[in-house]
C-alpha cells in the first residue's frame, strides 16, 4: 500500500512538461483472488475540497463552473495506461489539453485572461 | 562570468527584498521611540533570514521543487492548507502595505492625495507582472530601489555615537515606554525583516532560474551578503530616526515622517531620494509579495507556473495575482488606515513565520527533498530548530500584544 501514499498529492506532468494538477485520489481494483491493482488516478474537480468538508466540494464545483469549466464539474480520470513513469512527480504520456486534464487552466485562459492583450505571446 | 552576474544581481534583489514600505515605517518608528534600544534585532534577523532563505533554495536546488510544492507533498492536502492560508493572509496585508507605500511616495512627490494613486499603482504592478520577464521583476525594481541607500549615507554623515550604540545593543533602555510596546515593536521589526514572502520568493526564484547543485556558493553569497547589506540599510533607518526624531519626540505615524531624518541632513535632495527609494522599494516588494503568494497557491494545487511563458499556458497563475491585487486595492478603498494595516501586516508576518518555517524545516531535513550535498548540516539544522522555537514564542506573543498595545498605539 506504500505506493498509494507515494502517489497521493504528487504533481502530474504531461508529455509537454506542463504541470496539470495533483493526484487527489486513486481508483483501486480489488478482486478477491488477485492483489489490488491501481486502475486510475483522479485529479481536480473538487475531490479534495470534499474530503475537507462536504459543502466545500459544492462550492469548489460552483466556482469552477463560474470560471468556465464544462458542467457537470467532476474530477479528471487518468487511466493507469497514461502513466509513463513515477519519479519525483507522476509523468504522463498524454498532452493535458487533448484529454481534458487541467481543464480549469484552459477555461480561465479561454474565458477570462485570453481577451487581455499579450495573453498568447 | 554568469555566476558573478547572478550573484551581483541577487544581492541587489535581496537588498530590495529586505527593505520595503513596512520596514520604512517599523524601523523609523523603532528609532523614534526607543532610540538605539531595538538595533539588536537587525543582526539577529540578518542571521535568521540568511539561514532560512539559503535552506529553502537548497531544497529547490535538490528537488527542483519550490517550497509549497514540497510542503504539499510532505504534509498532504489538509495540513499544508494551514501554512497556505496563513501565508495568503499575511501576503495580502503586506501587499496592501506596499501599494500604500507606493501611493504615499507619489503623494509626497506630487502633493495629490494618496488615494488617487492607488489604482494607477495597482495597475502598474499588474502590468509588470503580466508583461515583464522574471529577470525584470526580480532585478529591475530592486535596482531602482537602491536609492534607499541614502539612509546609509545619511547615517554616516550624521556621525552617530558608535560607542553609545554599542552599549545600547547589549543593554537596551526602555526610555520610559512600557515593555509591552518594546516587545511589540521588536516583533514588528522581525516581521518586516524576515517576512514569509521573502523566503517563498527566493525559493520559487531558484526554480524559475533553474538553480542546481552548482549554485551552492552563489546561494550562500546571495542570501548572506544580500541580507547583510539589507540589514545595513535597516540599521541606518533606525540610526537616522534615533538621531533626528527621537530627541524631538516625533512619532512615525505616516511614511512622510520617515523622511524627516533625511530632509534634516540633506535638505531637498534627501526628500527626493527618499521619495524615489520608498517608491521603488515598495514597487519591488509589491511585485515580490504578489508573486510569492501566487507561487504558494499554484504550487499547492499543482497548477502550471513559469513566469517567462505565454500567460495563457499558466492562466491560473496569472489569475491568482490578479485576485490578490484586486483584494488589496479593495482593502485600501474600504477606508482602513493603510499605516495601521502596514504595522499590523508586519506583526502578523512574524506571527505567520513559524507556520512557514516548520514545513521548511521538515522538508529540508527530509532526504527525499534535500539530498546530499544539499542536505542541512547538523549545525544548520540545529540552528534552524532553535530559531524556530524563538520565532514561535515571538508569534505567540504577537497577537495578545497587538491588542494590549492597541496596534502599537
Amino acid at each position: 500500500m506504500d505506493i498509494l501514499y507515494d502517489l497521493l498529492d504528487e504533481t502530474l506532468i504531461d508529455r509537454n512538461g506542463e504541470r496539470c494538477g495533483r493526484v487527489d485520489d486513486i481508483v483501486v481494483e480489488d478482486v478477491f483472488d488477485r492483489p489490488p491493482r491501481v486502475t486510475a488516478l483522479l485529479s481536480g474537480g473538487g475531490t479534495k475540497a470534499g474530503l475537507l468538508w462536504k459543502p466545500l466540494e459544492r462550492v469548489s464545483r460552483w466556482l469552477q463552473a463560474r470560471l468556465g469549466v464544462h458542467r457537470p464539474v467532476r474530477p479528471a480520470t487518468i487511466p493507469w495506461e497514461w502513466v509513463e513513469r513515477i519519479d519525483d512527480d507522476v509523468f504522463l504520456n498524454v498532452v493535458a489539453g487533448e484529454v481534458d486534464l487541467n481543464e480549469i487552466n484552459r477555461a480561465v485562459a479561454q474565458h477570462l485572461l485570453g481577451h487581455i492583450p499579450g495573453a498568447n505571446t | 562570468m554568469k555566476r558573478f552576474k547572478d550573484v551581483a544581481l541577487g544581492i541587489v534583489t535581496a537588498i530590495g527584498g529586505f527593505v520595503d514600505a513596512g520596514e520604512l515605517i517599523t524601523s523609523a518608528q523603532a528609532g523614534a521611540i526607543f532610540q538605539w534600544a531595538l538595533l539588536w534585532v537587525v543582526p539577529l534577523c540578518v542571521v535568521i533570514a540568511t539561514l532560512y532563505e539559503a535552506m529553502a533554495a537548497r531544497v529547490a536546488m535538490s528537488s527542483r521543487r519550490a517550497l509549497f510544492d514540497a510542503v504539499r507533498e510532505r504534509m498532504g492536502f489538509r495540513l499544508a492548507l494551514i501554512p497556505l492560508l496563513a501565508v495568503c493572509a499575511v501576503n495580502l496585508l503586506t501587499l496592501v502595505a506596499e501599494i500604500a507605500g507606493m501611493s504615499y511616495a507619489l503623494e509626497m512627490a506630487t502633493g495629490r492625495q494618496f488615494l488617487i494613486w492607488v489604482l494607477p499603482c495597482t495597475f502598474a504592478l499588474w502590468l509588470i507582472l503580466w508583461r515583464g520577464s522574471f529577470a525584470l521583476i526580480e532585478n529591475g525594481a530592486s535596482t531602482l530601489g537602491l536609492f534607499i541607500l541614502v539612509f546609509v549615507w545619511t547615517a554616516w554623515e550624521l556621525h552617530p555615537p558608535w560607542r553609545e550604540i554599542g552599549v545600547a545593543m547589549w543593554q537596551p533602555a526602555l526610555h520610559d515606554q512600557p515593555w509591552t510596546l518594546f516587545v511589540y515593536s521588536a516583533i514588528g521589526l522581525v516581521g518586516s525583516y524576515v517576512a514569509p514572502y521573502e523566503i517563498l520568493f527566493y525559493s520559487s526564484g531558484a526554480v524559475e532560474e533553474g538553480w542546481d547543485a552548482t549554485y551552492r556558493w552563489p546561494n550562500r553569497l546571495i542570501a548572506g551578503l544580500g541580507n547583510v547589506f539589507g540589514g545595513m540599510v535597516a540599521a541606518s533607518i533606525i540610526i537616522v530616526s534615533a538621531l533626528v526624531l527621537f530627541p524631538r519626540g516625533i512619532k512615525v505615524d505616516e511614511i512622510r515622517t520617515s523622511s524627516l531624518g533625511l530632509v534634516t541632513a540633506l535638505g531637498t535632495k534627501g526628500f527626493w531620494l527618499f521619495v524615489a527609494g520608498a517608491l521603488f522599494c515598495s514597487l519591488a516588494a509589491g511585485l515580490e509579495v504578489s508573486l510569492s503568494a501566487t507561487y504558494a497557491v499554484t504550487e499547492y494545487f499543482g497548477w502550471h507556473w513559469k513566469k517567462d511563458e505565454r500567460p495563457a499556458r499558466s492562466a491560473m497563475f496569472h489569475l491568482v495575482y490578479l485576485i490578490f491585487l484586486v483584494l488589496a486595492m479593495a482593502i485600501i478603498f474600504s477606508g482602513l488606515n493603510p499605516i495601521k494595516v502596514t504595522e499590523a501586516a508586519m506583526v502578523f508576518n512574524a506571527v505567520a513565520l513559524p507556520l512557514t518555517l516548520l514545513p521548511l524545516l521538515l522538508v529540508a531535513d527530509d532526504p527525499r527533498f534535500a539530498r546530499a550535498p544539499l542536505t542541512n548540516g547538523r549545525l544548520i539544522s540545529r540552528l534552524g530548530w532553535i530559531f524556530f522555537g524563538l520565532l514561535t514564542v515571538v508569534a505567540i506573543l504577537g497577537v495578545p500584544l497587538f491588542f494590549i498595545t492597541g496596534g502599537g498605539g
